[in-house]
């Protein structure tokens, strides 16, 4: 017989299996991201993620601007 | 049959109404928000490397499903096209559908449009729930109760709240809303999966899980694509004559 019972809280018999289910997994514990400074990059990486934040923030004002101008 | 197979470019050429609309088919079948939805489903089911084979199976069943619907709603609206039917909404498809096929077909029909704005819904709002509360450092888990996750099922809501609201402003254009959310998620796109791929390429993290070349080359030639593709938009809505309308002439 399976058993939802906490697996903790039991040993598995002969007349039964122990379900083991990721819920009863114990919680990770998150990193603090405040404490880990700010991350280490190089130029290149830099530039990359400035470039992306620029096509980004250009790219919504465009489809913004396009789907005004459709409304009107 | 032939033109239902071989793609081929509508009368009127490249224009930036039709990339206005490539783009958002693209956006709205490979939308940012489910790459973080998916690996926020993952987290909050707290499931392992063991358990890979049946999430990939579970997706893999939720996207043929989608697919297939996906494609009834296709056929459907080319048979009222073909009625000569002109529609601009699928509940108006729906009931143009009822007078040719009969009230079943109709009801099915909206009954399927019910379920796309129920899991659109609760789907896209509770990926945002989940990727803010994380972002926020907050308690963020269908697992929690109410008491102990008051900040993430507060924004499920209002997220659940603002989208209803949106839907009841009186002769909002509905249509033209959803084509610009569509084409707004094409865009991200790019910049999302560009992430994704640096993280699936991290062997000291995925280890034998890591993406395999021909992971990579679907991922770049996907991200190149639309990089393609908003940089047209883009110049054709600096430079709206740029493309001659007729360029790629009448093909259908």
């Amino acid at each position: 017989m399976a058993t939802m019972a906490n697996p903790i809280d039991m040993q598995a018999g002969k007349d039964h299996f122990v379900v083991v289910h990721p819920l009863d997994d114990v919680l990770e514990t998150k990193v603090d991201m405040d404490a880990l400074g700010p991350m280490p990059m190089t130029r290149s990486v830099r530039v990359s993620l400035l470039s992306l934040r620029a096509y980004l923030i250009l790219m919504v004002l465009l489809v913004v601007y396009h789907v005004v101008m459709l409304a009107r | 049959m032939k033109h239902a197979l071989v793609p081929s470019l509508p009368a009127g050429g490249i224009t930036p109404e039709l990339m206005f609309l490539v783009i958002a088919i693209v956006g709205t079948t490979i939308a940012p928000w489910q790459l973080f939805f998916q690996q926020s489903c993952i987290a909050d089911k707290r499931l392992r490397f063991a358990d890979l084979k049946w999430a990939r199976l579970d997706t893999f069943l939720g996207a043929c499903v989608t697919i297939t619907a996906a494609v009834c709603m296709m056929i459907a609206g080319a048979a009222s096209h073909t009625h000569g039917f002109r529609f601009t909404d699928p509940a108006q498809m729906a009931a143009d559908i009822g007078t040719f096929a009969g009230p079943v077909m109709r009801n099915l029909i909206l009954l399927m449009m019910i379920n796309a704005a129920v899991l659109g819904t609760t789907a896209i709002s509770l990926s945002s729930a989940w990727a803010y509360g994380e972002v926020r450092g907050w308690p963020h888990s269908l697992q929690l109760p109410w008491r102990e996750a008051r900040g993430f099922y507060s924004l499920y809501l209002l997220s659940v709240a603002a989208a209803a609201g949106i839907v009841l402003i009186p002769r909002a254009p509905l249509q033209l809303i959803i084509l610009g959310v569509q084409v707004l998620a094409g865009v991200i796109l790019p910049s999302a999966i560009i992430f994704l791929q640096l993280l699936l390429n991290d062997k000291e993290l995925l280890g034998e899980y890591a993406n395999k070349p021909w992971n990579n080359w679907v991922n770049w030639t996907i991200i190149s694509v639309l990089f393609i593709l908003s940089l047209i938009l883009a110049a054709q809505v600096a430079a709206p004559n740029l493309f001659p309308s007729a360029a790629g002439g009448p093909t259908t």
